[in-house]
């Protein structure tokens, strides 16, 4: 089962912003295995958001449930990706 | 050009920077400087809904059409002691600050916490000033070097001024 979410907010602040949205896929009666969410009306989300959503996308990995993101603007998705690079830094460095 | 001032409550917080945030999309700046004005009082916010357990919360924003002043206070539990709660163990209110502008969150002991990170190294780009006080400490960053005071009366909470000439910021290069 697929599912697609458009972000409605322009600006996405916090962490709490991140676990909303991905709450709004375990609200439907069928849980789907691959989720589309739409950044198309994002104008600009902060490092904490994307860091959160980023860890919940992870999560979700785990239980089998592929999240992509679709309509990313091209600076933002610059801030997605080094996010997920520190990140990565991060872990291998704990390991 | 743009003069915000108000004293809110710790449950208001989100709904004020989201009006925040809209008049100052209306604003004209250089590239790159109205993500680093979004960034800076967004990250600061997060920090206070997580760590700080404030009830309040005073925000002092102008920008006119050279300078930018961020000044956001909080009358919470402060650095050190957010610290401490989660068994991280700065030896004064100076580590304290020092541990927050490293990133080492109290969220997870596995993760770590850019926001002030990340705030130090764009006030720097734009070579501005930044000036943190909590508990005893104050700190006060400016062309890359830290300078730690003491102050004689308990900082309640935490004080955070960020001053900044209004010019061009490569925003998505320095965000780490």
């Amino acid at each position: 089962m697929v599912a697609h979410l458009k972000i409605q907010r322009k600006y996405l602040f916090f962490r709490k912003d991140a676990k909303e949205i991905l709450n709004q896929i375990f609200e439907k009666k069928k849980i789907p295995r691959n989720v589309y969410l739409d950044f198309s009306r994002v104008k600009f989300f902060s490092r904490s958001f994307i860091d959160e959503l980023l860890n919940v996308i992870s999560k979700l990995k785990e239980k089998e449930i592929s999240v992509v993101i679709q309509n990313l603007n091209p600076q933002l998705r610059i801030m997605m990706d080094r996010v997920q690079k520190t990140k990565a830094e991060i872990q291998r460095a704990i390991a | 050009m743009f003069e915000y001032k108000n004293k809110i409550v710790f449950a208001n917080l989100e709904q004020e920077l989201n009006k925040i945030s809209e008049v100052i999309e209306e604003l004209e700046f250089p590239q790159g400087f109205l993500e680093y004005t979004l960034y800076v009082i967004s990250e600061i916010f997060e920090n206070i809904k997580v760590h700080s357990q404030a009830k309040n919360i005073l925000i002092d924003i102008e920008i006119n059409q050279k300078k930018c002043r961020i000044e956001i206070t909080d009358n919470g539990i402060g650095f050190r002691e957010s610290y401490l709660r989660r068994k991280i163990y700065p030896k004064d209110d100076f580590s304290a600050i020092e541990f927050a502008l490293s990133g080492l969150s109290t969220k997870d002991p596995q993760e770590r916490g850019f926001g002030l990170y990340s705030i130090r190294k764009l006030v720097e780009a734009l070579g501005g000033g930044l000036i943190i006080k909590t508990g005893l400490a104050r700190a006060i960053i400016k062309k890359n070097k830290i300078n730690f005071e003491k102050i004689l009366k308990k900082k309640q909470g935490v004080f955070i001024n960020i001053k900044s000439a209004i010019k061009p910021i490569d925003f998505y290069k320095i965000i780490k």
